[in-house]
């Protein structure tokens, strides 16, 4: 790696949304630049600043060109540019200029072909400035510290997301007797909007539906002895919830006094649903098959980690109560246990927008 | 060939007698204060196997079709856990003269689509594509008249469980079993009834032959005879017969009746003594002894079920008999056990009803008529714990009884000393008919046959039987347990089929 610079650039699963990231290496050490999931134009304050806030360098856009998110050219276009626009130079990296536009704080980058020439006093400014990045490969927006005002860009980021998991349901004595384990593969998927600006800065809403399905026996209990029947027994669990959470930008300063985002945004949030509950068997007539719904509750929290572009993974944990779901018959009524609910822990994929 | 002992009467038995818990055609045909002592070991011989020409004795096992209309599915799991077939459902354009089978995705709930296609103003009609189910019915001509396998649901019970299985041994502890084909000779005494005088009819060759709709190829295993001593415990009464046979007549064979659980294989126990017993002067009778030792023997034999049509005097102490019930139900037995057929008689204690209300794995089991209530002789009493049907001919007539078959009764076997003196000869136990007989004699094999089932079904243990028995019997009467019914109908269907999780 010596004498040699790398990039990495991740990004932030949100709730099974994805924020971007980019993130720095250096000769020795990595210097990771967290930025903000909202790319918008907060500048990440790279510690104290030793002289008065200077002036930065500007350029003209020579011809007509785009501003990108990254400095990549399939990354999304933000706004067009027109030529004789001015702009203020934030980092130089190869081919790109990492812009900023004074009139809306908007950031991105630039072809450099694109602007006028940059004089070489000014190139040596940009890399005297205290904040100056060595290498800015991915010059997306940086996060600011969580609660700090969105002044520009979207309000509101989207993303969708799939899940697989482990569900361990709560009445545990009554799945075990029809399936010979109280707990279940569940896969899943939904989509969220998470706020970025304003006074529900951090806020998400997340709408996801999952299933859980597993073929057991009927039985007969007694005296708390199982008794398996050989009738299969099919049960479903297929849930419908809606979740509003917060999440939690964690920036820290690093050793070198310097904010650090940590690598992973972690998040709580909670809500209410509908379960659908079915049971199918052999031999049952009209009637004797279950197709219920029930209200349930829930509240989950997790970590998300970003991986690469808008791709990011997470870990949840999950935990829903289904109040009186069970308990009316069955095994349930015979172990006298009524919540249909469970903990699920879950893996997840997602993509933001 | 010795001497039979016995060849005068008058003698008196002073020893506790097993009652037979039966009404119509047996009560009363074994009479008390006659017969003599024994004064040495009566024997009979065997003499000779006689073949029934023309009866098929095979064991037909039931073969219920998968009958599943249109293609299966490619998903095995999905054709065993619904009652439709994934992936497709059927749509009847109104342009059109029949339905289509259209595509959908496999993961769909047909049902759901089909209610949405069914909403279309161009549809006429749109449905899943269900499964049909076979419901099972024997192709025994008689089964028509069997109203009670049909009150209690067996055509859907035999669905689940399709007659247990010939793994499990049901015990009949009665007066023998119809379960041979030979011939024996006994000595036949002479015996005063009252007024009656029945001469001693000496040597006689009796012939017996194996019930043709209960036999089959190893269907009866480990016979024993507790009151000749032997192993041959043929049934010279008839009752014994009839009992194995609701537990487990042959059934789907196009002869006669079904049975309860018609796979099973069936212990013939002798622990009864009709009156063909007592004439040709069995060295035993059933008594306490008797039966508590026939209940060790069952269950050190192999039996999973043991059904007990019998009784004892209400005055009777009877821990020799529970000490062997608890001791059969240690070793995994179920026991069915008749609940009294004494209702209008002073509805008096059967002891060992009481036994079977506190040993858990032990059931006594009261009477039910074609209507479902209380059968008019059906003891009344808190140690009923289920009921079946027992047959009531008093209000419905001979179809109101449970039809078996069993010896025919117009050759008199059963009750020879309620005949007419001159009437009176040697018996033959080779001539049978579909007879109807009533008493919670005929309850309890119902039962049997049904413990079988659940044991088949996976329910080993026989608390659990008795508690799933309890579980699912339909209450009747008075709300919960009452002395009428216990805790109410057996339910067979519906205990077969368990619990579910919620449901």
């Amino acid at each position: 790696m010596s004498g040699r610079r790398f990039t990495l650039a991740i990004a932030v699963l949100v709730g099974g949304g994805l924020m971007p990231v980019a993130a720095h290496g250096g000769r020795a050490e990595f210097q990771f630049l967290q930025i903000r999931p909202d790319a918008t134009s907060q500048k990440v304050k790279f510690g104290p600043t030793p002289n008065a806030p200077q002036q930065p360098p500007t350029t003209t856009v020579a011809t007509g060109t785009t501003l990108h998110a990254r400095c990549d050219e399939s990354s999304p276009v933000r706004t067009p540019l027109r030529a004789g626009e001015v702009v203020e130079i934030e980092a130089i990296v190869e081919g790109w200029v990492h812009v900023r536009l004074p009139a809306s704080g908007e950031q991105g980058c630039v072809r450099r072909r694109a602007l006028e020439a940059i004089p070489a006093d000014v190139i040596e400014q940009v890399r005297r400035r205290p904040d100056a990045p060595r290498v800015r490969s991915d010059p997306s927006p940086a996060p600011a510290p969580a609660g700090a005002p969105a002044p520009g860009g979207r309000a509101v980021r989207i993303a969708v997301f799939g899940y697989g998991g482990v569900l361990n349901l709560a009445a545990t004595q009554s799945f075990d007797a029809i399936l010979g384990e109280s707990s279940g593969p569940v896969v899943g998927g939904g989509g969220q909007v998470a706020i970025l600006k304003g006074p529900l800065r951090n806020v998400f809403f997340q709408v996801d539906a999952s299933q859980f399905e597993e073929t057991g026996e009927r039985v007969f209990v007694s005296g708390g002895e199982v008794f398996k029947l050989g009738i299969p027994q099919t049960l479903t669990l297929r849930p419908l919830e809606f979740t509003a959470g917060y999440r939690y930008e964690v920036v820290r300063r690093g050793a070198d006094g310097r904010p650090h985002a940590a690598p992973f945004v972690p998040y709580a949030g909670g809500g209410v649903g509908i379960v659908q509950f079915e049971e199918h068997s052999d031999f049952a007539v009209t009637g004797e098959d279950v197709d219920e719904r029930f209200t349930s509750y829930h509240v989950l929290g997790g970590l998300d980690v970003p991986v690469w572009g808008g791709l990011g993974v997470g870990v949840e944990a999950h935990y829903r109560w289904v109040p009186d779901g069970l308990g009316t018959g069955g095994v349930s009524r015979e172990f006298n246990e009524t919540n249909l609910g469970g903990a699920t822990f879950r893996v997840k994929v997602g993509f933001g927008f | 060939m010795t001497t039979p002992r016995r060849t005068s009467v008058h003698a008196s038995r002073s020893r506790l007698r097993v009652r037979l818990v039966l009404t119509a055609g047996l009560v009363g045909a074994l009479v008390a204060g006659i017969g003599q002592p024994a004064t040495g070991a009566a024997q009979r011989h065997k003499i000779g196997n006689v073949e029934l020409p023309g009866i098929d004795l095979g064991l037909d096992r039931r073969a219920v079709p998968d009958a599943i209309g249109g293609k299966r599915p490619t998903s095995a799991r999905a054709i065993r856990t619904r009652d439709w077939l994934p992936g497709r459902v059927l749509v009847k354009y109104r342009s059109k003269p029949d339905f289509e089978i259209l595509a959908i995705d496999e993961h769909e709930n047909a049902e759901s689509t089909a209610a949405r296609f069914a909403q279309r103003d161009d549809v006429e009609y749109a449905q899943a594509d269900y499964v049909a189910h076979p419901h099972f019915r024997p192709n025994d001509p008689l089964f028509d008249q069997q109203w009670n396998l049909t009150a209690i649901d067996m055509e859907r019970a035999w669905d689940i469980n399709s007659g247990a299985a010939s793994s499990l041994i049901v015990a009949v502890l009665d007066t023998g079993v119809a379960y041979s084909t030979t011939v024996y000779e006994y000595i036949a005494r002479g015996v005063i009834v009252g007024s009656r005088r029945y001469p001693p009819l000496g040597r006689v060759a009796v012939p017996f032959a194996a019930a043709p709709d209960l036999s089959g190829p190893n269907r009866f295993v480990a016979p024993r005879d507790f009151i000749w001593d032997d192993d041959a415990p043929v049934d010279l009464d008839g009752h014994g017969t009839h009992v194995a046979g609701t537990v487990g007549q042959l059934t789907n064979n196009g002869v006669g009746v079904a049975g309860m659980a018609f796979n099973v294989r069936i212990m013939p126990v002798k622990v009864l003594d009709g009156d063909w017993d007592f004439i040709f002067d069995s060295p035993n009778v059933g008594t306490t002894s008797v039966v508590a030792s026939a209940i060790r023997y069952a269950a050190d034999n192999g039996a999973k079920v043991i059904n007990m049509s019998l009784g004892f005097p209400p005055s009777a102490s009877i821990p020799a008999v529970e000490d062997a019930l608890r001791y059969a139900v240690g070793r995994g037995v179920f026991v069915a056990i008749s609940a009294g057929n004494d209702f209008e008689d002073g509805n008096p204690a059967e002891p060992l009803a009481e036994v079977a209300a506190r040993v858990d794995g032990v059931m006594s089991v009261g009477a039910v008529g074609r209507d479902l209530n209380r059968a008019y002789y059906s003891s009344q009493r808190a140690s009923v714990e289920i009921a079946a049907p027992g047959g009531d001919m008093r209000t419905a007539g001979a179809s109101g009884g449970i039809l078996q078959q069993t010896y025919d009764p117009l050759i008199g076997v059963s009750d020879p000393l309620s005949q007419p003196v001159s009437e009176y000869g040697p018996p033959r136990f080779d001539t049978f008919r579909y007879v109807p007989y009533q008493g919670t004699s005929m309850a309890a094999p119902h039962v049997a046959g049904f413990a079988a089932l659940l044991m088949q079904q996976g329910i080993t243990s026989p608390a659990a039987i008795e508690a799933a028995i309890r579980r699912f019997a339909t209450d009747r009467g008075a709300a919960g347990r009452d002395e009428d019914f216990g805790f109410g109908l057996i339910n067979p269907r519906d205990t077969l089929r368990g619990l579910g999780l919620s449901r």
